[in-house]
């Protein structure tokens, strides 16, 4: 009967190891994600330095977003007309429709990516400093 | 009598009283967002989350469009094309402590367009009504109202508004804060707690059956008839 127990008791320590190990080794990363579904396209530089890595997908935009983020919960989401962004420990996504069909994921890491999103995410996921926002109507010349 | 009547007459015409869910900022920066999509697309998109709350802390209409933050959605204005239009509507009904009813918050996405974003495809993007009765409500209503011209150009309504990573504008600046924490906790937190518990519990076990094996066992008296 002990030794019934014990078997038991051994059996649900390595069941726990072995899902503890599973987890970690099937755990893929943000840029795996991508990569499994769109096409690497190369880096891209804003104007002040900050880089990012373009995958072109065939979905759309919203699509994508949904999807990595159901598969990669993020600590921060924003949407906003340009584009949907996610914010995750290291990275920082941003998924927008691209010319011709389907949309382009711009993949950089934390700093690099506030600066590269920083129109869209200036503010939300950190500080922002300058002027105050007003109401300027939209058209040529808006953005923030 | 007659003084009573034309006052509640005037009550029932008066706009509803501004609902303070956004700061009048971020007000302002989702209306200029809805603005250039407007400009972009000719489709006018709006806010309007009625509020109740009986503390009056946030009680009234939450509203904004492309024509500014509250102002109400006009799609008889020249900037709507053909009137079109798609609108984030939603309510929250706050209770009192004393009352058995829970709080409750709906909302829904009104247009007149040919194949209109859903609030389904809202929610799939992560964004939920009940968002509406958390801390971070403001957000809520900033990221499913701000979805909605890239929902549209995803259903062929209109073209994309288009990205740039322009950078910074000359005179701001900003660094990013908080910790968003551990991928894999946020991810697999619950089964990682499972795996370690199911680890603990069996070794647990296991400490307990070697110590009961350990000890002698127990003398049984026997009787002896005399």
């Amino acid at each position: 009967m002990l030794r019934g127990r014990g078997a038991i008791a051994l059996a649900l320590i390595a069941l726990g190891a072995l899902g503890l190990a599973g987890i970690v080794a099937c755990n893929e990363s943000v840029e795996g994600w991508l990569a499994d579904r769109c096409e690497r396209a190369g880096t891209e530089t804003d104007p002040n330095g900050n880089r990012a890595e373009a995958f072109h997908c065939a979905a759309r935009a919203s699509t994508v977003a949904a999807d990595l983020g159901e598969a990669h919960e993020p600590a921060d989401r924003r949407s906003t007309p340009e584009g949907h962004f996610l914010r995750y420990a290291d990275d920082m996504v941003g998924i927008v429709p691209a010319e011709g069909g389907g949309s382009t994921a711009y993949l950089s890491d934390e700093r690099g990516g506030y600066g590269f999103f920083f129109p869209f995410v200036g503010g939300w996921w950190g500080t922002y400093s300058g002027p105050g926002e007003s109401f300027r109507g939209g058209g040529p010349g808006g953005g923030k | 009598m007659i003084a009573v009547l034309v006052a509640l007459a005037l009550l029932a015409l008066a706009p509803a009283a501004q609902a303070a869910v956004l700061t009048p900022e971020d007000a302002a920066e989702l209306a200029n967002a809805l603005a250039d999509a407007t400009a972009v697309q000719g489709v006018c998109y709006g806010w309007r989350i009625h509020v109740s709350d009986p503390t009056g802390a946030e009680e009234g209409l939450e509203a904004g469009s492309s024509f500014g933050p509250g102002d109400p959605l006009d799609r008889t204005r020249p900037e709507c094309r053909d009137g079109m239009f798609a609108e984030l509507v939603g309510s929250v009904v706050y209770t009192r402590e004393s009352s058995e009813a829970e709080d409750s918050a709906a909302w829904d996405v009104e247009s007149n367009l040919r194949d209109p974003p859903t609030i389904a495809e809202v929610d799939e993007l992560g964004y939920s009504s009940d968002d509406l009765l958390g801390d971070d409500n403001d957000l809520a209503i900033v990221n499913a109202a701000g979805a909605l011209p890239q929902l549209a150009a995803d259903h062929g309504n209109a073209r994309p508004v288009p990205f740039a990573p322009a950078g910074r504008d000359p005179g701001t600046s900003g660094e990013p804060t908080g910790d968003p924490g551990s991928d894999l906790l946020r991810e697999r937190g619950t089964l990682l707690a499972l795996c370690a518990l199911m680890i603990l519990g069996g070794a647990a076990w296991l400490w307990v059956l070697r110590r009961d094996a350990r000890r002698p066992p127990r003398r049984r008296r026997t009787t002896t008839a005399p």
